[in-house]
């Protein structure tokens, strides 16, 4: 009679789960029970879409990561709608809202991120939502396409790549939109402040209002006290609207995480083996930070879940003292920002931390090569380290980010020339 | 269609062109003339591209004084008060004409007779004076005429050529050809080449010489020495035919002109000088080519008589295949020298000092006030506008600002001169720059007369274009001049064909076979038969002179003077280390006014450069295109070093091309010492005493615009005209930074794309006006951006290109290619295609020119074929011979 399969418990049923579901049924075919658990009703899809959706550019039947069908035929049992309350990592037992309980062998934690919300009076009024999930989505939809009484004016609070997404989005749909950024430029984060320039004012092009430096006062309601009316500034400024998409940015969903004693700093510890404090309980995507580093992209995420499928096999097949030393733990790597809104092309790779610190080729020790054409709005700016590209930021003409991604990631030499800033394809590299 | 024959205006040679003009098209196509004995259908690179060379972009169309357009009346009236107010003032010998080789004979003729016949001083002279004054001075001296003894013809019968001061295969290309072409024919037929340098030429030669500079004089005595003592010596014609041969032998034996000391002197191996003189012993047939290395020394007289005597002591002279053969540099020297252009000739070969020859002239042009005294020299009559003695100066059709030693002094003296007049086609030169009155004068191709060739063919060119503007023919304009100065009734020509039957009728006024110059014959042709005139040698049908022996001293004998030998008057030294010698490249003339408008011809040689040897380059720490200065004591100029071990350790190379126009600080002239040769006047622009240094840059550039524009502040710049767009490449030390450029360059674009480095070691900037792309820059630091100017070319005004694809400067992916460096300007040929064609297995020129079409026009660049096949030959014998070279060059 042959042992039984051990049981895998993937908690969190967003991107990254699904992925790592589907690296493990590559990797491992049937070699585990497994049970995966989420909050959203929906099972894991492409939360990428979720901007183009709103823009219409989109639509549902897309986002789906794998079928109902094939997570039957991979014999993945599949909850959804039902989040997870309570771990108890001694007896090995989730419990979730509806009272099931689920034992493991393995646990996976993929419980992702949270929306932040900015912690201003009237936070809590309607018409004020952060553009997360799917639910989200459909909701700030129908208040556009509510026939009694359309949402006409927007505040999108946050400058970054999902705010401003949101914000083409809705202004693309006739609501006429305001970004309030608390920094110098859109996607500051991401880009130098030339790049930020120019970007605003795409941004204005379209009629989006681009506030930035921006001190959020107060929220402030209808005439009923229920719906949200306005946004008040800093300087008093009343900014009229019927629709706030909040867009600060994300916090890692760890309460079950630390509720059960679990090594938590901003998000839940692993090694590059994707192991937490507790052994046998495992944990990917946002809600996981390695050494220091946090992820809200999805090329790292999806760089885990294989790491995570191949020491779940390697633990499946030799228990959990197996050694790892031969599997290739996660690497830090460079991750490239693309703004997906139609007809605006912008780029941002490298070490952006860093670069954010950089007013445009301000530091003097620091090499930087950029190119302007402010009538057809291009513009591209390299930054070296040493002997190495260490960031590339590109706008309106995006053709050779493929090439930036993958030198600043190589971390080959590359001379500061105009050759590498106008056509990097003919770069002659060792 | 039409089909005018006439003459190329470059060069000595005097090809015949076709010229075919479209009655509905703007096109016009030169080719070789079939029939014209000089090159029988051949043309050279240049003259195959004097189609390019036709436009309107760069000419003086309207006359100025003072810097206003005028009217032809204003002009002609100003020139004529101020001479004659300054004749007043000074009195005549305050005046001097500046004239030129490439001034047609009857423009040359009505100037002459102007200023010598009516102005009455003979302060005319001409840049030939630069050129061919030694060769008509030793001709006078020891022939008693200024008589060019042999034809083309000899050339190729001649069983020893001796090509001596001339790097004919780029100078006179077509007569080279038939060099080679007979060489091809007679292999055994011998040549050597005397040439402190590797050239073009000595490529063909059986033996090459190559001298120390200066030092051919020692050649020519130690062969003269060397023939003396041998049994060639023609006792009968010495006997029959010369005087002082005595004296001559008598004073070679006192000089040390043994071949061991000659060879020490020379900087030669003594068996290969010994071979040569062997040669030159046992062959009858021979035949000495000389020109600027003889020429334009201070020695030069000497030299060209001791050339002279070497053929009159062994009778070779006159005979075909055997004589001595001064070839000329300019398209008229020679008919300039019929005429008497220069200060110390008179008109139609007869002398200033010859009585007869005086009263003849006064009479033949009916006036009182023919100058009795020989004017001044080139380099005089400069020194003397510069001291104040001349105080007007007419400049017809040169610019001596360039072309002149110490140059920087005769533009300091025009500069200070009270009235400079200019009569030129162009309007932009470093000479116009310094008129007070400029004149327009007709171009090649508008004009209408003729020219005389080394070989003494007298051909007619003749116009094909209507007059552009108010340009008119130089006789016209100075015809008026005449007629404003009261001298009406002797300039009241109405064609230039009533000049050249006057030319004619003065040169057989009272000859009687007296003077060798004597074309009386076709002073009766009417306008018609002028007009038909087709290439006639003078004296009429004959091929060649002295061959009865008979010259035109008082004596009828050839006369040998006395020559002593000297060292030259310069010497290099600590501060001036290395000798530079000058001359012409393959696809330039002469300052480029014509030349430097066809595309094609810009593509060979692109920047002014300084050759050296890779020693010499060692030594000072230079790498090859690195930018230099170069003084002298008298000047500096800033060019690219080019590595060549054809170059002598110790010399370097100029060329006398480039000019304020085209470059930073590239008239090479600034830096030659104003030496003369005492007999001739004429300046020693091979050696001159120079220092060498790098030049501090630290960024290179290139500039591109649709006009011409102000140039950055900049150590070097040089600049071309490449189909519409002009290039210039730049270097400098100072960082320069967008600002100041877009300041610099507001008036012509507004709107701008740019790349900027935090390092400020790149730059790059494209600027538009509000409809095109008008200026494409580029720098950066270490070497110089790498540009496809042909890409550039075709996609300057391509509206479907990025700013960014076009701020790149060259095609991006499989377009991009390595051009390397242009070979055969006909049809645009790089040295990389042809590397790779001989790669491929073609392993001679005729095979080239099937696989590629290099050299199979005007076969200019076939010497440069030929080095390419040997190098690559070389370069794979030595692969063969060592396999393992690159170990064993590790051990």
């Amino acid at each position: 009679m042959p042992s039984p399969k051990p049981r895998l418990l993937v908690v969190g049923f967003g991107m990254a789960a699904g992925r790592l579901l589907q690296e493990i049924a590559q990797l491992a075919p049937g070699q585990f029970d497994i049970t995966v658990i989420g909050e959203e009703s929906q099972s894991a899809y492409n939360r990428i879409l979720l901007s183009p959706l709103l823009a219409g550019e989109s639509d549902t039947s897309l986002l789906p990561l794998q079928s109902a069908d094939w997570y039957r035929s991979q014999g993945i049992k599949v909850l959804t709608g039902d989040p997870v309350l309570e771990l108890d990592v001694e007896a090995r037992l989730a419990r979730t809202a509806s009272g099931s309980s689920h034992s493991w062998d393995m646990l996976v934690l993929a419980t992702g991120s949270r929306a932040a919300r900015l912690p201003l009076p009237g936070r809590d009024l309607d018409g004020i939502i952060s553009l997360r999930t799917l639910n989200d989505a459909n909701d700030v939809m129908a208040r556009m396409d509510d026939a009694r009484q359309p949402a006409r004016n927007a505040v999108v609070v946050g400058g970054g790549v999902l705010g401003l997404e949101a914000a083409c989005a809705l202004q693309s749909r006739g609501v006429s939109t305001s970004v309030v950024h608390n920094a110098g430029w859109p996607m500051n984060r991401q880009l130098d402040s030339e790049a930020g320039e120019f970007l605003a004012s795409t941004l204005a092009a379209r009629g989006i209002r681009f506030i930035s430096d921006a001190q959020c006062e107060r929220f402030v309601a209808n005439q009923d006290g229920q719906r949200v009316a306005a946004l008040q500034m800093g300087d008093g400024e009343l900014l009229p609207c019927d629709l706030v998409i909040m867009a600060v940015g994300i916090a890692p969903e760890v309460s079950l995480a630390r509720e059960s004693g679990m090594a938590v700093s901003r998000a839940i510890a692993v090694d590059g083996w994707l192991r937490s404090s507790t052994p046998g309980v495992f944990a990917l995507g946002e809600c996981c930070e390695i050494e220091g580093e946090q992820f809200g992209l999805v090329a790292p995420i999806y760089q885990q879940a294989q790491v995570l499928a191949a020491v779940l096999q390697r633990h499946a097949e030799s228990g959990l003292n197996a050694s790892l030393t031969d599997i290739a733990p996660y690497t830090r790597q460079a991750l490239p920002t693309r703004l997906k809104v139609s007809g605006v092309h912008v780029f941002s790779a490298g070490d952006l931390d860093d670069l954010s610190s950089l007013a445009s080729g301000a530091s003097a020790s620091k090499r930087t090569l950029a190119w302007r054409d402010k009538e057809r709005g291009e513009y591209r700016r390299l930054w070296w380290q040493g002997e190495c590209l260490q960031a590339a930021v590109m706008f309106g003409d995006v053709d050779d980010s493929g090439i930036y991604e993958s030198l600043i990631e190589r971390r080959v030499p590359v001379t500061a020339s105009a050759q590498a800033l106008l056509n990097p394809a003919g770069l002659a590299l060792s | 269609m039409n089909t005018v024959d006439s003459v190329c205006p470059y060069c000595g040679v005097g090809c015949g062109v076709s010229v075919t003009v479209s009655d509905n098209s703007p096109e016009i196509t030169v080719k070789g003339d079939d029939a014209h004995p000089a090159n029988a259908g051949r043309l050279c690179v240049k003259g195959s591209a004097l189609g390019d060379t036709l436009g309107l972009s760069t000419r003086l169309l309207q006359p100025r004084v003072d810097g206003l357009q005028a009217s032809w009346d204003h002009a002609l009236s100003a020139v004529a008060h101020r001479l004659q107010d300054t004749i007043k003032k000074y009195g005549p010998d305050s005046i001097a004409f500046y004239v030129s080789g490439q001034l047609l004979t009857e423009d040359y003729y009505v100037a002459n007779k102007l200023i010598k016949g009516f102005i009455g001083t003979a302060n005319i002279d001409t840049n030939s004076r630069l050129c061919m004054s030694t060769a008509v001075a030793a001709h006078k001296r020891v022939l008693g005429s200024d008589t060019v003894p042999g034809c083309y013809e000899d050339l190729e019968l001649a069983d020893l050529l001796i090509i001596t001061g001339s790097n004919m295969a780029w100078t006179h290309p077509v007569v080279y050809q038939r060099i080679v072409a007979a060489k091809q024919a007679r292999p055994q037929m011998k040549i050597v080449v005397i040439d402190p340098r590797q050239t073009a030429t000595s490529e063909l030669a059986d033996l090459h010489l190559q001298i120390a500079p200066g030092s051919d004089i020692f050649l020519f005595d130690g062969l003269l020495a060397h023939l003396l003592a041998s049994p060639v010596v023609d006792d009968a014609f010495i006997r029959d035919h010369t005087e002082n041969f005595a004296e001559l032998v008598m004073q070679s034996r006192q000089r040390d002109n043994a071949v061991d000391s000659v060879a020490d002197q020379c900087g030669l191996d003594t068996g290969l000088l010994r071979t040569f003189y062997q040669w030159f012993v046992r062959t009858a047939k021979t035949v000495t080519v000389f020109s600027q290395g003889i020429n334009q020394s201070s020695q030069g007289v000497n030299q060209a008589s001791l050339i002279l005597y070497c053929h009159l002591v062994t009778g070779r002279i006159g005979k075909p295949g055997a004589c001595p053969f001064s070839i000329t540099g300019q398209p008229n020297a020679m008919g300039g020298r019929e005429v008497g252009g220069l200060a110390n000739q008179l008109a139609a070969h007869m002398d200033l000092d010859d009585p007869t020859h005086h009263a003849l002239v006064s009479e033949f042009w009916q006036t009182q006030d023919l100058a009795a005294k020989p004017g001044l020299k080139a380099v005089d009559m400069f020194r003397a506008v510069a001291e104040g003695r001349i105080r007007f100066i007419w400049i017809m059709a040169t610019n001596p600002v360039v072309s002149m030693p110490e140059a920087n002094l005769v533009r300091d003296a025009l500069k200070n001169c009270d009235h400079v007049v200019v009569s030129d086609c162009v309007t932009d030169t470093d000479t116009t720059r310094l008129a007070h009155v400029l004149l327009p004068a007709a171009a090649w191709g508008e004009k209408s007369g003729t020219v005389t060739n080394s070989e003494r063919y007298i051909s007619r060119q003749r116009g094909f274009l209507p007059l552009p503007g108010a340009a008119q023919p130089d006789w016209w304009i100075i015809s008026q001049v005449a007629r404003r100065l009261g001298f009406a009734h002797a300039f009241e020509y109405e064609s230039a064909a009533d000049i050249f039957r006057e030319h004619a009728a003065l040169s057989a006024f009272r000859n009687g076979g007296s003077r060798d110059f004597d074309i009386g014959a076709l002073a009766q042709l009417d306008n018609a038969q002028y007009e038909a005139l087709a290439p006639t040698q003078w004296p009429l049908g004959q091929q060649r002179m002295f061959s009865d022996g008979r010259f035109f001293t008082p004596s009828g004998r050839a006369r040998f003077m006395p020559v002593q030998p000297t060292p030259l008057k310069q010497a290099t030294d600590a501060d001036y280390p290395l000798w530079l010698n000058t001359g012409r490249i393959r696809d330039q003339w002469h300052t480029m006014t014509r030349t430097g408008l066809s595309s094609s011809l810009q593509k060979h040689i692109t920047e002014p450069f300084i050759d050296m040897h890779p020693a010499d380059m060692q030594l000072r720490g230079l790498q090859n295109t690195d930018p230099v200065l170069v003084s002298s004591r008298h000047g500096q100029c800033v060019v690219r070093v080019r590595e060549q071990r054809g170059q002598a350790a110790g010399s370097v190379f100029m060329s006398i091309h480039w000019n304020d126009i085209s470059a930073s600080a590239a008239r090479v002239d600034t830096l030659v010492s104003a030496i003369c040769d005492p007999i001739s006047g004429q300046p020693a622009f091979k050696q001159t005493p120079v220092s060498v240094v790098k030049l501090p840059v630290s960024w290179h550039a290139v500039l591109v615009s649709s006009r011409q524009v102000p140039v950055p502040e900049a150590g070097y710049w040089s600049a071309r005209y490449l189909d519409g767009l002009y290039f210039t490449v730049l270097a400098g030390d100072r960082p320069m930074g967008t600002v100041v450029l877009k300041t610099l360059w507001s008036d012509v674009a507004s709107r701008w794309t740019e790349l900027e480095d935090s390092h400020e070691e790149s730059l790059r900037l494209i600027g538009r006006d509000a409809n095109a792309v008008q200026i494409w820059f580029a720098m950066q630091t270490g070497s110089s951006p790498d540009v496809d100017e042909d890409w550039l070319i075709d996609n300057w005004h391509q509206p479907g290109l990025s700013s960014r694809e076009l701020m790149l400067g060259r095609p991006t992916g499989s377009q991009a290619r390595v051009k390397g460096t242009l070979i055969c300007t006909c049809h645009q040929v790089y040295d990389t295609t042809l590397r790779t064609a001989i790669e491929e297995g073609c392993n001679d020129t005729s095979a080239l020119g099937r696989a590629t079409r290099a050299g199979t026009n005007c076969g200019s660049c076939i010497p440069e074929l030929n080095k390419l096949l040997n190098s690559v030959a070389l370069k794979k014998s030595d692969t063969n011979r060592h396999p393992n070279a690159e170990e064993e060059s590790l051990c």
